[in-house]
């Protein structure tokens, strides 16, 4: 039973820190992909837009 | 079951309140704002396929650390102790082993579907998608028909709210929140609530665990398992606790949460490209371990603050027989509600209603996006219009909503919580998982096969205890369901051998198999 005692312990700390560290990677990481997501749907918006204004003029 | 007649007090303040109240009004401003974004019904159901590495991540992992899997994992760490924590293990290890091959997923991506069902009809034929799609829709709108009633559980037990009125009434109001922001602004505005949502999830569980560990004491924690579940609490393969079939069944459910299930890939299908997949797999390993390991070890912290409380150790441990499983669900929320000061309270159950929200949006988008795509549409000669697509999506969310609220909530449920969820998610995986692996990988998968494993996953219903009650056996759900796939695997290769398709061969994506 002690192997498991160890093994559960140390398996328990690893994936904390490494969660911690993918915390803050993801944290950045992230908000910076939303802002790139953001700025490529606005350009397929407006893309849109104008393809629908040439099809459709007033 | 009401704990303040117990002398059990909540932690929970107004201060609390307000915390929960304006989190929940930040997200419906967010929602609304983002609607300006969504022009196209790509846009709506996969992002405009725009999604990077490390948001997928996030949002992969806040989807998937849905408060129900929090709630059951507690429940699975109070009765199971640190042997549960295999399962974490599991989830990661396939995870990661999908990211680096890319197994199912990549291909998926490849072929640009947006659903599992529409690679049934690139792979097998048009019918074949239908069936299989309505099979999906059904078992998972049943599986996500639960997720309200766990979250009443866990909001009753931390905010001390015994009237089942003000659960009903509270539970209704956050069901209407989540489907006006789904609705409004689809996949773009999920995939930014579930970033928001993955920071204030993990931020309240990683300070919940410390806290813990801090009040309780890691030997002491240690020795309380160790003393009341003597080995079975620590070694998986113990027969006393989960047992060799147990652990094959979950290292199998790794494989289906991660490659199989459709909520998880559909963020494949909304990647950026195929190695933006294998990445976000990689990465997100991590996310899936965590999203068992901690509400796992919050329940054997629970486990032991109540063996060391007298009261709530006759209700919650009884000396005779195995604990009422819809009393150890409530374990976990009542020891954050105990531990847990004013204050952080308020962000740890945020968080956990945050958890609530972000599964059942993406839950609404994925079988809304379902029915549309792979049930209505193809049963029309000639393609719905975009507009089309997205006001049938939309109308479909309200009503699963309506049916999940009369379902979850007001409909008095007469079994097993976990065993009806695990059923229900069967019905659809043990046929799909037949489906994806053979027909990705087997080029002389053929349609007969494809029918004959998809109506073989309907026979997981027989893991079900209440079904087995019925029809007069007793079977552990994990032979049920380990039995079900590989007879599904059976007869998908026995049907395509005997009855090959004639038009061959089909192409996926850039490949021909």
């Amino acid at each position: 039973m002690n192997f498991w005692i160890y093994f559960w312990s140390a398996f328990f700390f690893i994936s904390l820190a490494l969660f911690i560290i993918l915390a803050v990677v993801v944290l950045v990481g992230g908000f910076f992909n939303i802002k790139s997501l953001f700025r490529s749907l606005s350009g397929q918006k407006s893309d849109a837009d104008k393809a629908d204004k040439a099809e459709n003029p007033p | 079951m009401n704990l303040s007649s117990a002398g059990i007090h909540t932690n929970f303040t107004a201060l609390d309140w307000c915390i929960v109240v304006g989190y929940v009004l930040a997200v419906l401003a967010l929602g609304v704002y983002i609607r300006k974004y969504i022009s196209t019904v790509a846009d709506f159901i996969v992002a405009g396929r725009g999604i990077k590495t490390f948001l997928g991540a996030a949002t992969m992992t806040a989807t998937e650390l849905c408060l129900v899997t929090v709630m059951y994992s507690a429940q699975k760490g109070f009765v199971g102790g640190f042997a549960a924590f295999h399962i974490a293990l599991a989830a990661a290890i396939v995870t990661f082993i999908v990211g680096i091959t890319g197994f199912i997923v990549v291909p998926l991506r490849r072929m640009n579907v947006m659903t599992i069902p529409e690679f049934y009809e690139k792979r097998f034929g048009r019918n074949v998608r239908i069936l299989g799609g309505t099979i999906l829709a059904f078992s998972g709108i049943l599986n996500m028909g639960m997720f309200i009633k766990a979250a009443a559980v866990f909001i009753t037990c931390v905010t001390g709210l015994s009237s089942p009125l003000e659960m009903k009434i509270i539970m209704t109001a956050l069901l209407a929140v989540v489907v006006i922001y789904t609705t409004l602004g689809g996949m773009v505005s999920e995939i930014v609530l579930d970033y928001v949502q993955f920071v204030v999830l993990t931020i309240g569980l990683l300070l919940a665990t410390l806290l813990s560990i801090r009040n309780l004491g890691w030997n002491n924690i240690i020795e309380t398992v160790s003393s009341l579940k003597g080995r079975a609490g620590f070694d998986p393969f113990d027969t006393e606790g989960f047992g060799i079939a147990y652990v094959v069944w979950m290292f199998l459910l790794g494989l289906v949460s991660c490659a199989v299930w459709q909520t998880v890939v559909i963020r494949a299908c909304a990647a950026k490209d195929t190695s933006t997949v294998k990445r976000l797999f990689m990465w997100s390993s991590i996310g899936f371990l965590m999203r068992f390991l901690l509400p796992y070890f919050l329940g054997i912290c629970a486990f032991v603050f109540i063996a060391q409380h007298e009261t709530l150790k006759s209700i919650f441990i009884p000396d005779t027989g195995r604990p009422d499983p819809q009393v150890t669900l409530m374990a976990m929320p009542l020891f954050l509600s105990q531990i847990l000061p004013a204050g952080l309270i308020g962000i740890v159950t945020a968080g956990m209603l945050a958890a609530f929200m972000s599964t059942h949006d993406s839950y609404l988008l994925c079988w809304s996006a379902v029915l549309t795509q792979d049930v209505i549409a193809p049963c029309f000669k000639k393609p719905l219009s975009s507009k089309t697509r997205l006001l049938l999506v939309r109308i479909f969310i309200v009503c699963i909503s309506i049916f999940v609220l009369i379902w979850g909530l007001w409909y008095p449920l007469g079994e097993d919580l976990w065993d009806y969820m695990a059923i229900s998610g069967a019905i659809y995986f043990t046929g799909a998982t037949a489906l994806l692996v053979l027909g990705i990988y087997w080029k002389r998968a053929s349609r007969t096969g494809a029918y004959l494993a998809l109506i073989t996953g309907f026979s997981a219903i027989l893991g079900l205890k209440s079904v087995q009650l019925r029809v007069g056996i007793n079977i552990a759900s994990e032979i049920v369901g380990l039995s079900v796939i590989t007879i599904a695997f059976l007869l998908m290769f026995l049907g395509s051998r005997a009855f090959p398709d004639k038009n061959r061969p089909v192409t996926l994506g850039s490949e021909q198999i």
